[in-house]
């Protein structure tokens, strides 16, 4: 077999994950094969190899997109095992990476046919996982690398029910228990209909309305609670919701009814049960987004770094392991490159390259050698460190920023949405003219139980069951569509602020930028040939964000050895044979690179260096052979994003902990006046969101920790895909690619669902309104209401669809 | 007429049944993957001899 890793002419789709192949590919000469990765080529081989190639037929609605390298170690997981009969171990764990119906068929097969592995159960709704397996045949880390050998990635996951499953459950069985009791009730009532036009027996007609009775009781009072219970609250605050009007409605309705029982006269009780069941299915559908929407956002969360090494004292070869909450001030521990510190501390041992990105938003690391300070949540770049714990726990600066998210979200006011604004105005309207025609009724010489009977058939008529569907159906077929387009809400409130909104905030490093570094200008000396190759080979292997921007100028690799990064200097390797020393004009030096033999190179890399850039030379066997200038690249599409907004007459501007020469470059660069704030710290971002003329209508965009304060002050606010666990939490939509222009495209749909969700509700109270005139008259009959209420519930269901078709 | 109340006795005491058996159903997991049954259906053909030796 031959294997070409090089550019492909033609365009191609990855065989396993049929993304577009770029620039980069892994092709497969002979068996006409082409993968965008190593790591997609493994998967499909995997797949192929245990006979589940049919998982290739079996999947439809794929979302192309290369496979998820995930590295889970069995100690993350220690929480989410537990025994069960059998000597058997069940591991509980949520996957992520899962595209479609076929993923969930592959893992359950793939996995159970691991020798020990006994069961292997998935939902589908939520992608939990349960593995039962016989820990003396096969252990903990081999079932998790068997998962993240096909692609996916567990995610730890205790039992714990989270705040969206049990609301679900608990409006799960409300609606249940409403709907059974309603289609028994149903059954009497259309008795009943067909007793008053054909005529029927007055002994039956009081038998079925007492079995009636029976029937509505459960269901107002078991399935309507929790409207009785909120409407009680809000009527403390001296406010009228959407629960006040159920209430009214359907309790007045069994009232009436459970009288007219006595008086002969005719029963709601089918319009009073069929109120709360069509609401409850309102709120189920929405509990129901909700939980789906809970459950995205939380499989985009990373692992956290639970566990850190602590040195013993008096000892510098022991270390024990132990969770972070554990750890004390005072305590050394160490942090190895590629991981974040789990606690602000001083350096004691050692130096290296510290990402504050998501603290400061400057995306250059920062060197820190002993004597320095360093924050939790930054992460090490280069080097070993090791770190005396200064601030653990709820003291670092880390969980302060945390805790200001908090105050935050709770001082944020609730905003009424629309449905509750609507309702504000039409109860006071509703009581007033039942008020009304008690009195007139009164006046005009009906007796008092009469007029009074009359007054509550207002009451009755007035509440619409289509408005408990208006505002739901509309969240939940948007919010679809939505995360559809790759952009998931929260909450329906979200949907409703971000379709108001007119003043938008960017964050600049890793929103409006890529948030790495990028090659803008590179002199390469004509000498070497190969030069560029053998350079991007040695800096493959560094994981400096400035050497990583070298490396992807080059496709294709040479193997380098001997491989050395240096904290804050550079890095260096033999490749093919040849020595490679890359990074800063100081490095060179020491290495004894002659940096005047090449004026050309080093003029301009001094010219770039004062132009802001950041400068990297390059040497190969101790001769220079290149210079290279890059700054933080623009997002692409963002430009675009900004001006569609601005079209759309709202407000945008910038906000960045980065200098305003940075800022200005990058705007400079895409093309755009706007307003910037620079060099503010996270507590300022949100003084500035809070200080704009109307903050409930900004929408804040960001993916850093210092965004998270400013994410939660705005009305909405916007994280980005790599996003860290801080933002994604404090964020109430959250991208699932970091495109900007999502942000336009869901501000129409949200715009257009707004003006839906408005239609509904007027609708929905229009044939109500033409009802009260006739309860006014005293001519209403069930009948009646019920029809008005089928027709209204329809009308609201069918105009919610058309959200599907923008 | 006596047997239209016998009826509607059978249909109340049915529908209680029925009722229970939603709560029951309820209690044991029933309804926490809505979505996974439509797509097991179509899954258990067992074209490849190997893939379930183990159950």
């Amino acid at each position: 077999m031959t294997i070409t890793y090089g550019k492909t002419d033609e365009k191609r789709r990855c065989a396993h994950c049929e993304s577009e192949i770029g620039a980069s590919c892994v092709d497969e000469g002979d068996s006409g094969l082409c993968f965008c990765c190593e790591g997609c080529r493994s998967v499909y081989h995997l797949i192929k190899g245990e006979g589940f190639s049919s998982f290739y037929d079996k999947r439809a609605d794929w979302q192309a997109g290369p496979v998820e390298k995930a590295d889970a170690s069995p100690e993350y997981f220690e929480t989410c095992i537990k025994d069960v009969p059998g000597g058997l171990i069940e591991l509980t764990v949520v996957i992520s990476g899962i595209r479609c119906a076929a993923c969930i068929w592959l893992i359950e097969n793939s996995v159970s046919k691991e020798k020990g592995v006994k069961n292997v159960r998935m939902n589908y709704a939520s992608h939990k996982a349960r593995i039962q397996f016989d820990p003396g045949l096969i252990s903990l880390g081999d079932v998790l690398k068997k998962i993240t050998r096909l692609g996916y990635c567990p995610l730890p996951y205790g039992d714990e029910e989270t705040v969206q499953d049990r609301e679900r459950k608990d409006y799960f069985y409300r609606f249940g228990t409403a709907a059974f009791f309603t289609m028994q009730l149903m059954i009497y009532s259309a008795a009943l209909y067909a007793g008053y036009f054909q005529g029927m027996d007055e002994s039956f007609r009081r038998l079925f309305r007492v079995i009636s009775w029976f029937l509505a009781t459960p269901v107002i009072f078991y399935a309507g609670m929790p409207f009785f219970k909120n409407s009680l609250k809000a009527l403390k605050n001296r406010n009228f919701t959407m629960d006040t009007l159920v209430v009214i409605g359907s309790g007045s309705a069994y009232l009436y009814s459970v009288a007219a029982i006595f008086t002969g006269a005719e029963t709601y009780f089918d319009t009073s049960a069929m109120i709360i069941t069509l609401i409850l299915l309102g709120r189920f559908i929405e509990a129901g987004a909700r939980q789906k929407s809970g459950n995205a956002v939380r499989k985009l969360m990373s692992l956290r770094p639970s566990r850190v090494k602590v040195l013993l004292p008096g000892n510098d070869e022991d270390y024990v392991v132990i969770p972070v909450s554990q750890l004390k001030e005072g305590d050394l521990f160490e942090v190895e490159s590629g991981f974040p510190a789990a606690a602000d501390g001083i350096i004691e041992k050692g130096a290296a390259d510290m990402n504050e990105s998501m603290l400061t938003g400057e995306p250059e690391p920062v060197h820190k050698e002993k004597g320095a300070e360093i924050f939790a949540g930054t992460k090490c770049l280069t080097g070993v460190i090791t770190v005396r714990a200064s601030a653990v726990g709820s003291e670092t600066f880390l969980s302060k920023i945390a805790a200001s998210v908090e105050e935050a979200q709770e001082s944020k006011a609730p905003i009424q949405d629309v449905a509750d604004r609507f309702v504000g105005r039409f109860v006071p309207f509703v009581l007033c003219v039942a008020a009304c025609t008690f009195a007139a009724w009164l006046i005009a010489g009906d007796g008092f139980s009469e007029s009074l009977m009359k007054a509550v058939s207002v009451l009755v008529i007035a509440c619409p069951c289509a408005m408990g569907l208006a505002t739901p159906l509309a969240v939940i077929t948007a919010s679809s569509r939505l995360s559809h387009e790759g952009i998931v809400f929260k909450n329906g409130e979200a949907i409703e602020r971000f379709a108001s909104a007119d003043d938008f905030y960017f964050d600049k490093t890793g929103t409006l930028t890529e948030g790495r570094m990028t090659v803008e200008k590179m002199i390469i000396s004509q000498k070497s040939k190969e030069a560029l190759k053998l350079i991007a080979s040695a800096a493959r292997k560094s994981k400096h964000p400035a050497s990583k921007a070298v490396s992807f100028l080059e496709d294709a690799y040479y193997e380098a050895r001997d491989f050395a990064d240096i904290p804050a200097k550079g890095a260096e390797a033999r490749v093919n044979g040849e020595s490679v020393v890359i990074g800063s004009f100081r490095f060179m030096e020491e290495k004894g690179v002659n940096m005047s033999s090449q004026p050309d190179i080093t003029e301009n890399g001094e010219q770039w260096k004062q132009g802001g850039m950041t400068v990297v030379y390059s040497a190969v066997n101790g001769e220079l052979a290149g210079v290279f200038g890059m700054t933080d690249a623009a997002r692409q599409g963002a430009a675009d994003a900004v001006k569609a907004l601005m079209e759309k007459g709202c407000g945008v501007s910038v906000l960045t902990g980065d200098s305003l020469n940075a800022a200005a470059r990058v705007l400079e660069n895409i093309g755009l006046k706007i307003p910037v704030y620079a060099g503010i710290s996270p507590f300022e971002k949100s003084e500035i969101i809070k200080s704009s003329p109307n903050p409930a209508k900004t929408v804040m965009t960001g993916d850093g920790i210092n965004d998270a304060i400013a994410l939660t002050a705005a009305g909405v606010g916007i994280s980005m895909r790599e996003g860290t666990d801080i933002s994604i939490e404090s964020a109430s939509a959250v991208m699932l690619r970091s495109d900007l222009n999502l942000i336009v495209k869901a501000y129409e749909i949200c715009r257009k669902s707004l003006r839906i969700i408005k239609e509904n509700l007027f609708w929905a109270f229009s044939y109500n309104l033409i009802a009260i005139p006739l309860a006014v008259a005293g001519l209403i009959h069930p009948v009646m209401s019920a029809a008005f209420m089928s027709v209204s519930s329809l009308f609201v269901v069918l105009n919610s669809l058309r959200i599907k078709r923008f | 007429m006596g047997s239209l109340f016998f009826l509607i006795i059978i249909s109340l005491v049915a529908g209680l049944a029925v009722f229970c058996f939603f709560l029951y159903a309820g209690k044991n997991k029933q309804f926490d993957d809505i979505e996974g049954p439509k797509y097991r259906m179509l899954d258990d053909d067992d074209d490849d001899d190997n893939v379930r030796e183990n159950r």
